[in-house]
């Protein structure tokens, strides 16, 4: 059976809507971070959340038109401390303003315990220990995020530098136990994967051949640079060329991927362009038609 | 549980190149620092001690610095290179990094004005741009009552 056509969209940022304007037509979904949608004056506040509603209204603008998934940063399931349940209640308020197909956040800390206030920030994404107790941890986080939001949780593999020596399991390992014990589906990083294969020598084959072709949902390709050796997620260029190689090879092997999202960050939007922006999404949409199987359409923007 | 204490030290093992190399000379100081595993130390000191820690410590830095650097601009043009050795003070004095950009520049510029090793262009700048972050910061506190989800929020989930 012919398999459905994934979805294709951008992770919104505030140089997105001129790609909207000029070349709506190639962009199926919009991935919104609800972080972005406020400014957070932390806990104790009167009034912790203020809206950014110039955001929130531009957004609104296109909400219509396109598919809603949400794709938070806050929440930071692996730490060893509570959930922030203002910034969860914050999360719901956004979904049930936005409607998401579903929402994401990530496999890494970005929150740090023991720090001089409950939402004291790691500074970026750490590295996390695949074993039991995250699971547990990760579990009810995912858990209690399922039952406030009503529709299906992802998460996604980030980019490391320094790999947690002899873990318990790998992380497709941790990704598949924790799906098969709360239904947690994955958003598969393809160039995370590619940085971790750069910085860490992962194997691409090993990675997603260890996966549970059931539990990924979406995709995101991305570009990044060279930094004194090390290479970075910086969402600064395009995808580079063996990203899709590997999407054409793996796409076809995950029955329930549904959404395939192009993420820059809106400083590099004139070093990409929007030429470059539209590539991006006719190559997207190049690799959802061959994964469905069904012929390819003529492009909506040349 | 220790889960907690070992990701404590590796936030502030990213957050301070001081420390890592403290570390990579001398492992053991993590147990005396942080109530670990013996597996959680070995851990923590083989990441320490990784090319990758380097990265970390890199883009740790590029993250905080990025809210001054976008609202402070001529601010950070002007401090040149003092801008290193003073942002660090800072994160010395406020190791918390507050999620909030305005509230982040904001304290910067407050420990700046405090100070009286700034070149005239740097307190000229300081001035200039301090004015604008606490203007912005105003503002967007004085919206904090008004809520884009309202309606959302009182309606029924879908
Ligand atoms: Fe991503």
């Amino acid at each position: 059976m012919a398999l459905a056509k994934p979805s294709v969209g951008l992770l919104y940022n505030p140089a997105v809507p001129a790609v909207l304007d000029a070349a709506g037509t190639l962009v199926d979904h919009i991935e919104v971070i609800p972080d972005r949608l406020w400014y957070d004056f932390g806990t104790g506040a009167e009034h912790r959340f203020s809206h950014a509603h110039t955001a929130i209204a531009e957004l609104g603008r296109f909400a219509g038109r396109h598919a809603m998934i949400g794709h938070g940063i806050g929440l930071s399931l692996p730490s060893a401390m509570p959930i922030d349940e203002d910034l969860l209640a914050e999360v719901a308020a956004s979904h049930r303003h936005f409607g998401y197909r579903w929402y994401s956040e990530h496999l890494s800390m970005f929150l740090a315990p023991g720090g001089s206030v409950p939402n004291a920030q790691a500074g970026m994404g750490l590295p996390v220990v695949h074993d039991a107790e995250l699971l547990e941890i990760v579990g009810r986080k995912v858990e209690l995020l399922q039952a406030t939001l009503g529709v299906p949780i992802a998460l996604e593999n980030g980019t490391i530098f320094s790999a947690v020596p002899n873990p318990e399991m790998s992380e497709p390992e941790f990704m598949n136990r924790l799906h098969e014990r709360t239904g947690c589906k994955m958003l598969l990083d393809l160039h995370n994967l590619y940085a971790n294969m750069r910085n860490l020598n992962w194997s691409p084959a090993e990675y997603l051949g260890a996966l549970d072709p059931e539990i990924v949902i979406e995709v995101h390709v991305a570009g990044g640079d060279p930094l004194r050796g090390h290479y970075t997620d910086s969402h600064s260029r395009r995808s580079p060329a063996v990203i899709w190689d590997w999407l054409e090879e793996w796409g076809p092997r995950f029955p329930n991927l549904a959404a395939i999202t192009f993420e820059y960050h809106e400083s590099y939007h004139k070093r990409i362009g929007l030429a470059g922006v539209v590539a991006e999404l006719e190559k997207m949409h190049a690799a959802a038609e061959a994964i469905s199987g069904a012929p390819q359409p003529t492009p909506a923007f040349a | 549980m220790s889960l907690d204490q070992f990701q404590r030290a590796l936030t502030d093992l990213t957050a301070s190149p001081a420390l890592c190399r403290a570390v990579r000379r001398e492992p053991a100081l993590l147990s005396q620092l942080y109530a670990l595993s013996p597996l959680e130390q070995d851990r923590l000191a083989d990441i320490a001690a990784s090319n990758g820690m380097e990265a970390n410590c890199m883009i740790y830095r590029a993250n905080r610095l990025a809210p001054v650097a976008l609202n402070c601009p001529d601010l950070c043009a002007a401090l040149g290179d003092d801008l290193n050795r003073l942002i660090s003070a800072y994160w010395y004095a406020e190791p918390t990094t507050n999620v909030h950009f305005l509230v982040e520049t904001e304290r910067f510029c407050q420990f700046l004005e405090e100070r009286d090793d700034l070149s005239p262009q740097a307190r000229k700048a300081l001035s200039r741009e301090h004015r604008k972050v606490r203007d912005r910061l105003a503002a967007t506190a004085a919206m904090a009552d008004r809520d884009a989800f309202a309606v959302a929020r009182v309606m029924p989930p879908a």
